[in-house]
């Protein structure tokens, strides 16, 4: 059929723009959904699991705030208070005598494009954007399992733009049965070590549906 | 150049710019607001977010505290 076209008559022309467009469309597709299917994924393929993370109900003498909407249950220990954050989501934290962050809670819902898959190239681009001078994946896991669903967590640190504060946090994207919601669970980078056992335990408490 | 590669280059070339302003704005970071109804639009932060330096809701993590688990701020 095509090679019956006379070259130059309109049938021709007409062959070679669609093969051509046919082309161009294939390759644009093909470069777009690699770049956007799952967004950025630095340095994601080296990291290391995060360690002893495993669901488990909150000791009975913690604290619990719910979600907007009962989304999520975020549990924290006694030593932690709730502190303002935005509308619809919980944060909890505990101070020094000086004012500064001993350890820091917080759930929020889903606000944007994070999904199970895209979790740590997502977190570590949104802190760079807003939050962070420079921020680093140190670890991640996959299929880690919550109360009432699944989540992916990712361990990193991050020096922020003001006053250049050093963090390192915990934070999972958890997937429920008919929510999906954000925990994070963070401390001074030079406190982690002694932190972070409380704020690993108060993740593995997390209660979504 | 015979007209009708002309023609093909064209088209191709046309399709292919539109097939790459299609996929940017598909990959691009929304930044809507879903709860956030206190964050002011125009405070010269500049990065698209709400500003730095207690600007915005006046969150912790624009005062150098931990980042929330906010998807845009």
């Amino acid at each position: 059929m095509w090679a019956a076209a006379r070259p130059g008559s309109t049938r021709a022309r007409l062959a070679w723009l669609v093969a051509g467009a046919a082309v161009v469309i294939s390759l644009g597709a093909a470069a777009c959904s690699a770049s956007s299917a799952n967004g950025p994924e630095p340095t994601v393929k080296s990291a290391p699991p995060v360690r002893a993370l495993a669901a488990r109900h909150a000791p009975a003498a913690w604290h619990t705030a719910n979600l907007l909407g009962g989304q999520a249950v975020l549990a924290y220990p006694p030593a932690m208070h709730l502190v303002a954050s935005d509308r619809g989501t919980v944060s909890a934290a505990q101070f020094t005598a000086a004012g500064g962050y001993l350890i820091y809670l917080n759930a929020t819902p889903k606000q944007s494009t994070e999904t199970l898959r895209n979790w740590p190239g997502f977190r570590i681009e949104h802190l760079k954007k807003e939050n962070a001078v420079t921020a680093r994946l140190l670890a991640v896991s996959r299929g880690v399992r919550f109360l009432g669903g699944t989540g992916t967590c990712v361990v990193d640190d991050y020096v922020t733009k003001i006053k250049s504060n050093h963090y390192t946090e915990l934070a999972c994207f958890v997937r429920g049965q008919t929510t999906a919601s954000v925990i994070v669970a963070a401390a001074p980078t030079a406190r982690w070590p002694s932190a972070s056992a409380v704020l690993m335990r108060a993740v593995a408490a997390y209660q979504v549906r | 150049m015979s007209r009708t590669f002309s023609t093909t280059l064209i088209g191709s070339l046309a399709l292919l710019a539109a097939l790459v302003a299609g996929c940017s704005s598909h990959s691009t970071t929304t930044h809507h607001h879903a709860t956030h109804s206190s964050a002011p639009a125009s405070s010269g932060g500049g990065g698209g977010g709400i500003p730095q330096n207690n600007g915005g809701d006046h969150d912790g993590d624009n005062n150098g505290g931990p980042s929330d688990g906010d998807g845009n701020v």
